[in-house]
């Protein structure tokens, strides 16, 4: 008995090995095809205008040079990045003062007409009205031309509410009625238990509540009107695009300052990101409890 | 908890912002109005600070308080759509391709009648009266261009053309430009770049007498240009360019920028652009490092001698809004934008001295920080606009330059003689037409495409497009507007 | 408040006070920001902004609509791009996910996620420039290596055949690293006293995947495949960056075509039935996933 088990081990072992080989490379490999065009934006972006005429793809740098990034630092790019911090900044917290009680609530079986609440919410998944509607409501609003028409209209998503909700949902109602017998009320429950121990699901809802606000771009256009108040969206891709007009205004913008632009507008979330990530991986093990 | 004290970091600075963001509000009794326009316009920068100062230059020549919509010229359409919808229409607009839009517009009376206005202007009325009769429709004026019409036509480099013997005229002939550019074969050079607007195939339909869309032929009957026997020679020729290598086997993917920027380089031999640009050519190719002159190609000759540039009329014009409260008011905007040299010139291209560009000895320099939001000087104003003179400017153009304009002119006299024909339907006139207009377009712009980089032979794409144009009612589209 | 307490469910809803309270915000915002605009979806009976005087036309627009091929078309394709994207990219961050999991050092760990997490910061703008460049015939990288290998080069964005393709790779590589990370944090729930228990029992790695990381994380699964179809048939921004005149036939959808007929011409009682369609198809699709989860896995997810 104890020498088949052995062989069995042993067998196994070497199956192991073989996959953690295919793993490694496979993931590597996986990599290579995801950093390949990163690479190529990253060495555009570095190098000098003659080497980007005509449009060459670059994978080994021909010059090094952060002139396009001083380009774009100083076309009143700063303006948009606050903007765009101020929207991503206070409509992330918005978003998750809402997102985390309400997805609290829903995820308790308890909770009087969840079914109806529940479909409600669904049904907001498949239906859009559109464009045309939000701006009548952000009029009405009296939003137009304010920031907080890029944070209101999308302080919730259907999305992020289902996935914080489904998370909560796998942890035991145990927990929940614990902290009752220390006194606790939901709220107390919700932020003493519930939180510590949805860590990697909200670090990783924050990020992706982060992201919409920084990329938003097609309503910041259509809700606000005051140049000075753009966010870095708009700036960024207006600065690519102008170049374009139909009667070849203003300077050729070449690949490098394009790239460069692509760089930085997504900077500030890759700053950021290194910090939420720690939270994905070492939330509290749900295992140390049991049931 | 580290994420906590981010968050609360991100937060405090938000606040911070917040209060900086809040802009002091003006409080004092002029008009105010509302003007919109892409960000191609008021001096052409990217910059907030830099469009407030053109704004601010407007607002002081013409006595009112005007508050600037910016939108970046690739969403002005979409915006300015929301905007009408939304009941937020501006008092002052501009619109592009207007031929196309200004019919929809006046269809849901957005624009205002500007008849008697322009008639009580005397800037405006002492102008040629064409310009703004062109666009009319039903003898009413709705829209104020503020430069002629467009004419595209084929720029070839120089250096290019001589290095490889390669001969053609202004007006060469269809099979001439085909094999002439032929020679460029395997140098590694784009012989004709171009770019992906699949309407600018016009230029090539030109020389066979096709026309891409619904027009009204010759003996004043609206017809559908796509099945009429014309536009299978215009196809097959095409579709010969494409497949001959002479033109740029990947133009479907290629910017007009991108295009421009291979014959600013010489990467490509030619490409096609607004007579208009001429000077830039000049000035563009001389930055690159790789400076040539160009050579225009105005039409290519058909075999049955037909041939004309691409027309793409007035592009832009400016409209007021049929619910604007001081239209006066909003007309003498429009007066000096396009009628006094230097808000003209500012406005357009230059900006405001001091903040867009400085005079050294009579001439205009940039200024780093314009330069560095997309801001360049150029002079094209000078040949576009129906100002004929600018020499009240405290800067003018270098003597290159001035030699580059003086050329642009002809060229653009001579664009405008051989351009081809342009079409307008009036909106209004049948409802199903106005209804699938987009859808057409799209058709013609699918079947086109597909057949010239030939994924479908010229014969299945017709089918195609007859099973299209039969599921939107077609033949009773050409019945209506023929009623 | 006495009143509150007598009835049994004034006396339930007293006790969830807290539980409501919580709900409430959130409910708010679904009423005014999603439902009142719904109002805005009876703009698809109208010829809202196709003339100045908006008027009642019933299902005329409907019947435009059912009457037009390019309707049908963009149906078909945004189906066809939809079922492609489950089939696809669906399964693909959960695989990377288990594979991340298996990796046995924390720092090679977070370098591939946060490698591959990389592209979900860019905007569709930005991807679609990326593989107009990576795919280009005469300088892309993936044309020179076909060359190189003696293969004729592929113009990727303007084949029909391709272009679909182009879009679900595309929208892999984008999206990848950001499904990998919901189930990277869901499969940090999985009790690691499991496994040991498994280790012990000698369950090989593969079964211990099999009977314990799957079952924990299927619930997480369902959700995504839920949430991810209602998703992809509203895609609109990808196609609209990527997609050409030559290409139209197999990449409008329904949405870009809403967008060309209804916002760009005005007409936004056409581009509200449209998207009313959408709607309805949406519905169908997602109820019935709901369903069949419902009554083969125990989970509803809605």
């Amino acid at each position: 008995m104890m020498a088949v088990n052995h062989k069995n081990a042993i067998r196994q072992s070497g199956a192991r090995i073989a996959f953690r080989i295919f793993n490694v490379i496979f993931l590597t490999l996986v990599c290579v095809l995801v950093v390949i065009p990163i690479w190529n934006v990253l060495v555009t972006s570095l190098a000098e205008d003659k080497d980007v005429m005509g449009g060459v793809y670059l994978l080994i740098p021909r010059s090094f040079t952060f002139k396009s990034y001083m380009r774009v630092f100083n076309s009143g790019y700063m303006r948009g990045f606050w903007n765009s911090l101020y929207v991503a900044g206070i409509g992330t917290l918005v978003a998750m003062l809402i997102t985390v009680p309400c997805g609290f609530a829903l995820a308790q079986r308890r909770l009087i007409g969840r079914g109806v609440f529940m479909k409600l919410i669904s049904l907001t998944l498949v239906f859009d009205a559109g464009i045309m509607p939000l701006y009548v409501l952000i009029r009405t609003l009296g939003l137009i031309d304010n920031l907080w028409s890029l944070i209101l209209p999308f302080a919730l998503s259907t999305f992020n509410l289902i996935i914080v909700k489904n998370f909560m949902m796998s942890i035991p109602e145990s927990f929940v009625e614990s902290a009752w017998l220390d006194g606790c009320n939901d709220l107390l429950a919700l932020v003493r238990i519930v939180i510590p121990m949805s860590v990697p699901i909200l670090a990783a809802v924050t990020l992706f509540y982060f992201v919409s606000f920084w990329n938003r771009y097609t309503e910041a256009v259509m809700f606000i009107n005051n140049s000075s108040r753009y966010t870095l969206q708009v700036m960024l891709r207006a600065l690519i695009y102008q170049s374009d007009g139909s009667l070849g205004e203003g300077n050729i913008v070449y690949d490098n300052t394009k790239m460069a632009v692509m760089v930085l507008g997504m900077l500030p979330v890759m700053i950021i990101y290194p910090f939420v990530q720690r939270h994905f991986v070492s939330g509290l093990m749900l295992g140390g409890v049991k049931e | 908890m580290k994420l906590m004290r981010l968050v609360s970091l991100v937060l405090a600075l938000s606040l911070v912002l917040s209060c900086l963001s809040i802009v002091p509000a003006m409080a004092d009794d002029a008009v105010k109005l509302t003007i919109c326009s892409p960000d191609n316009t008021f001096g052409i920068s990217t910059d907030p600070e830099l469009q407030e100062a053109v704004t601010k230059m407007l607002e002081e020549a013409c006595g009112v308080d005007l508050e600037a919509i910016i939108p970046p010229i690739g969403s002005y359409n979409d915006k300015l759509e929301t905007m009408m919808a939304g009941g937020d229409i501006p008092d002052i607009f501009a619109i592009s391709q207007a031929m196309t839009r200004l019919p929809n517009y006046v269809a849901r009376e957005q624009p205002m009648v500007l008849n008697d206005l322009i008639a009580s202007s005397e800037a405006l009325s002492a102008l040629d009266q064409s310009y703004f009769t062109a666009l009319a429709i039903d003898g009413n004026i709705y829209c104020i261009p503020y430069y002629y019409p467009r004419v595209k036509c084929i720029f070839l480099r120089k250096d290019i053309k001589e290095q490889y013997g390669i001969q053609l005229s202004e007006t060469p002939t269809t099979a001439e430009f085909l094999t002439e550019m032929g020679k460029l074969k395997d140098t590694g050079i784009i012989p004709f770049s171009f770019p992906k607007w699949i309407d600018n195939f016009q230029y090539f339909l030109n020389s066979f007498g096709a026309y891409a869309g619904i027009y009204l032929n010759s003996e004043g009957k609206y017809v559908d240009g796509m099945q009429e026997p014309a536009m299978l020679d215009g196809l097959a020729y095409l579709r010969e360019l494409y497949t001959s290598g002479v033109m740029d086997q990947e133009f479907i993917t290629t910017e007009n920028n991108t295009m421009r920027e291979y014959v600013y380089t010489g990467k490509a031999a030619a490409d096609i652009d607004y007579v208009a640009n001429y000077s830039n050519y000049i000035s563009q190719s001389q930055a690159a490092g790789a400076y040539s002159d160009v050579q225009p190609i105005y039409l290519l000759t058909g075999p049955d001698g037909q041939g004309g540039g691409l027309n793409e009329s007035i592009q832009t014009a400016w409209c007021i809004s049929s619910e604007c409260k001081n239209p006066e008011a909003a007309l003498k905007v429009i007066e000096k934008l396009v009628t006094d040299p230097a808000i003209h010139a500012g406005f357009y291209n230059t900006g405001v001295e001091g903040v867009h560009y400085t005079i050294q000895d009579g001439i205009a320099v940039a200024t780093e920080k314009a330069t560095n939001s997309g801001y360049a000087i150029k002079y094209n104003y000078i040949t576009d606009s129906f100002i004929p003179d600018f020499s009240s400017l405290p800067y003018q153009p270098g003597e290159e330059m001035k030699k580059a304009l003086e050329l642009q002119r002809q060229i653009i006299d001579k664009g405008m003689e051989l351009r081809g024909p342009k079409q307008m339907i009036p909106a209004g006139k049948s409802e199903l037409y106005d209804e699938n207009a987009a859808s057409i377009t799209s058709a013609w712009k699918e079947v086109i495409s597909q057949i010239v980089l030939g994924s479908v032979t010229i014969e299945e794409g017709m089918n195609n497009y007859m099973n299209f144009w039969n599921s939107v009612d077609g033949d009773e589209i050409l019945k209506e507007l023929n009623q | 408040m006495t009143s509150l307490r007598k009835g049994t469910l004034g006396k339930r809803i007293w006790k969830q006070r807290w539980l409501l309270l919580m709900l409430l915000p959130g409910l708010i915002w679904f009423i005014v920001f999603k439902y009142a605009t719904y109002a805005g979806l009876t703009l698809s009976f109208t010829n809202y902004g196709f003339r100045k005087t908006v008027s009642f036309v019933g299902l005329r627009n409907f019947e435009r609509l059912f009457r037009s091929a390019s309707f049908f078309n963009a149906l078909r394709n945004t189906l066809l791009i939809s079922l492609y994207n489950i089939v696809f990219y669906f399964p693909f961050p959960i695989l990377i996910a288990l594979l991340i999991n298996e990796l046995g050092s924390v720092h090679s760990k977070r370098m591939v996620q946060f490698l591959i997490y990389i592209p979900y910061f860019f905007s569709w703008v930005v991807v679609g420039t990326i593989f107009v460049n990576l795919l280009s015939p005469s300088s892309g990288i993936v044309n020179q290596i076909l060359k190189n290998l003696g293969m004729e080069s592929i113009y990727f964005m303007s084949d029909v055949k391709w272009f679909r393709k182009v879009l679900i790779v595309s929208y892999i590589w984008k999206q990848m690293g950001y499904g990998a990370v919901i189930y990277v944090a869901t499969l940090s729930t999985v009790d690691p006293q499991l496994y040991e228990a498994a280790e012990i029992d000698g369950c090989g790695r593969f079964r211990q995947v099999l009977y314990i990381t799957l079952p924990t994380i299927r619930p997480t699964i369902v959700t995504m495949l839920l949430l991810n179809l209602s998703h992809v048939l509203m895609i609109f921004d990808q196609v609209m960056v990527m997609y050409n005149a030559s290409v139209y036939s197999v990449s409008d959808v329904l949405q870009t075509y809403s967008y060309r007929e209804g916002i760009l011409t005005g007409n936004l009682g056409f581009g509200t039935a449209v998207s009313l369609f959408v709607g309805v198809v949406s519905l169908c699709l997602v109820m019935g996933t709901n369903w069949i989860s419902k009554h083969f896995l125990e989970d509803s997810i809605l």
